[in-house]
């Protein structure tokens, strides 16, 4: 069996199908067989969600041609019958998952995986999406590494705060925590002379310039320290959760009671090199 | 596990992410934020302010603009004093007579005509924008180590005693300056967020100078010798 995710919006039902059927236009030829796994996703703006699944029943295909003219002779159209077919509830969104799907590794962009009006994905991705199990260590370190400047998260990746090669002795859980150590140890602290700052300033009142930038030279753009001092504070309220733990805590916290999906997700993973995104320099 | 749990910590690390996405990055420039720049400036920029607190309790304190592009500009980078902010200390009596300027990363001439760049420096009233060692009074550096645990090390320990030669300081009275909280700092001083050096304190009263540990917010700092 395998596995494939097609663009729904091609999904025919109604008073002419009797059963739902999905027609595919290509000059490919498609590989999706009797029997296959089939996702039906949706792609709103900026979006990708998995809608429904379905099992691939028949599939017929003729030449374009017969129906229209004046077309392309190499375009045939596929008609595959869809049988099991039923919604996915709730609706498995690209964005939680993607951190966890061995197809995405375009992580700026993870939408162009689903682009094409077919792909074929894993069964390991199939069994992901239709569980919608999250890969806990990875998701939450990628998510984070994502956010950083490229020049920073290179320096992080490479230094030694994340050892940086697939080698199996490494899995993405004690990559995770070197990461947590590094936020902990470098942003925390940060944030925390921020709030100094903030916190000085606020004491002198009227004393306290009205306006303060770090800044160079006239080539340098002003950065306001008040700015900052926001950001880091709205950074550090952040990793707040209810009940006085901590968003690092709580990750921690699902590593440890998902253990045995994280396990398996670390053998799943054990062979994929890091995504380009965060190789490259 | 519920998919409401799952959701709910999914939305929480994309928020976190958003938030160290902007914080990450400085607000003007783009330029990266890292535990670099706390080394760097900001932690300076941090002991700068608790002093001007400070000092707000016995003296009046003005903050004064500089000029131009860098009016309200404190620099990462040892600058000129010349269109740099500063504080002005005046005496809360009568007159409201300046007693001092209290500037931050700016330059100083040292004895030999160089240029020094003490992180924080109080001088004389009457010191122009090009100061000579004797228009300096007091100087402060700050010391962040990336480690709480850590001391201020030899290197550094030893190039602020250099300072303190090089500015003709410790052959100079030390100005009566009265620093309210910060009272133990009213002495040319080590700040810093880790632990005090490994010298003894005979070293530094031969040097001259103070050290404060675990001088950082939120927590209780303290000076020797």
């Amino acid at each position: 069996m395998r596995a494939w995710i097609v663009r729904s919006g091609m999904v025919e039902s109604g008073p002419t199908a009797h059963v739902p059927t999905i027609t595919l236009k290509t000059r490919r030829s498609v590989g999706i067989k009797q029997g296959d796994a089939i996702l039906g996703s949706e792609n709103p703006i900026g979006k990708v969600r998995f809608v429904w699944q379905a099992r691939a029943g028949d599939i017929s295909a003729r030449p374009l041609s017969e129906l229209k003219r004046d077309v392309d002779p190499n375009l045939k159209l596929y008609s595959i019958q869809l049988a099991e077919h039923q919604a996915l509830e709730p609706a498995r969104e690209l964005e939680d998952l993607q951190y966890s799907l061995q197809k995405v590794w375009r992580l700026d962009r993870p939408n162009l995986h689903f682009r094409q009006p077919y792909t074929r994905i894993s069964e390991e991705d199939l069994g992901t999406i239709l569980g919608d199990r999250i890969f806990w260590a990875r998701t939450a370190l990628l998510r984070f590494l994502m956010a950083l400047p490229e020049v920073l998260r290179a320096e992080i990746v490479t230094e030694q705060v994340l050892p940086s090669r697939v080698d199996g002795q490494f899995g993405y859980r004690v990559r995770w925590r070197h990461f947590r150590q590094h936020l902990e140890a470098s942003f925390l602290p940060l944030a925390e002379l921020f709030h100094g700052i903030e916190d000085e300033l606020l004491q002198l009142g009227a004393l306290a310039p009205p306006e303060a930038y770090f800044r160079d030279d006239a080539e340098d753009r002003p950065d306001s320290i008040r700015e900052q001092a926001t950001r880091f504070r709205e950074f550090a309220a952040s990793l707040d959760m209810p009940a006085q733990r901590s968003l690092l805590d709580a990750i921690d916290a699902h590593i440890e009671e998902n253990s045995e999906t994280e396990r398996r997700f670390e053998r799943l993973f054990e062979s994929t090199p890091w995504p380009p995104a965060i190789r490259k320099r | 596990m519920a998919s409401g749990d799952k959701k709910a910590l999914i939305d929480a690390i994309d928020r976190a992410a958003n938030s160290l996405r902007r914080a990450s990055r400085w607000s003007g420039s783009g330029r990266m934020v890292s535990i670099r720049d706390a080394r760097n400036y900001v932690f300076e920029f941090y002991c700068y302010f608790r002093i001007v607190r400070a000092l707000s309790q016995a003296y009046e304190m003005e903050y004064v603009p500089g000029f131009g592009d860098t009016a309200n500009c404190f620099p990462r980078n040892p600058a000129g004093k010349r269109g740099r902010p500063k504080y002005i200390v005046r005496s809360r009596n009568g007159a409201r007579a300046v007693l001092w300027q209290l500037c931050a990363g700016t330059q100083v001439r040292d004895v030999h005509n160089g240029r020094r760049a003490p992180d924080v420096s109080l001088q004389t009233a009457t010191a122009s924008d090009d100061p000579l060692p004797t228009d300096v009074a007091i100087i402060w550096d700050a010391k962040y180590r990336g480690n709480h645990d850590s001391a201020i090390s030899d290197a550094d320990f030893s190039r602020f005693a250099r300072l303190i030669i090089l500015l003709g300081l410790g052959s100079r009275p030390m100005p009566r300056l009265r620093l309210g909280p910060l009272d133990q700092l009213a002495a040319h001083a080590l700040l810093t967020n880790g632990e005090f050096s490994n010298e003894p304190d005979a070293e530094l009263a031969r040097a001259g100078f103070k050290e404060a540990r675990r001088f950082f917010p939120g927590k209780n700092f303290d000076t020797r010798p």
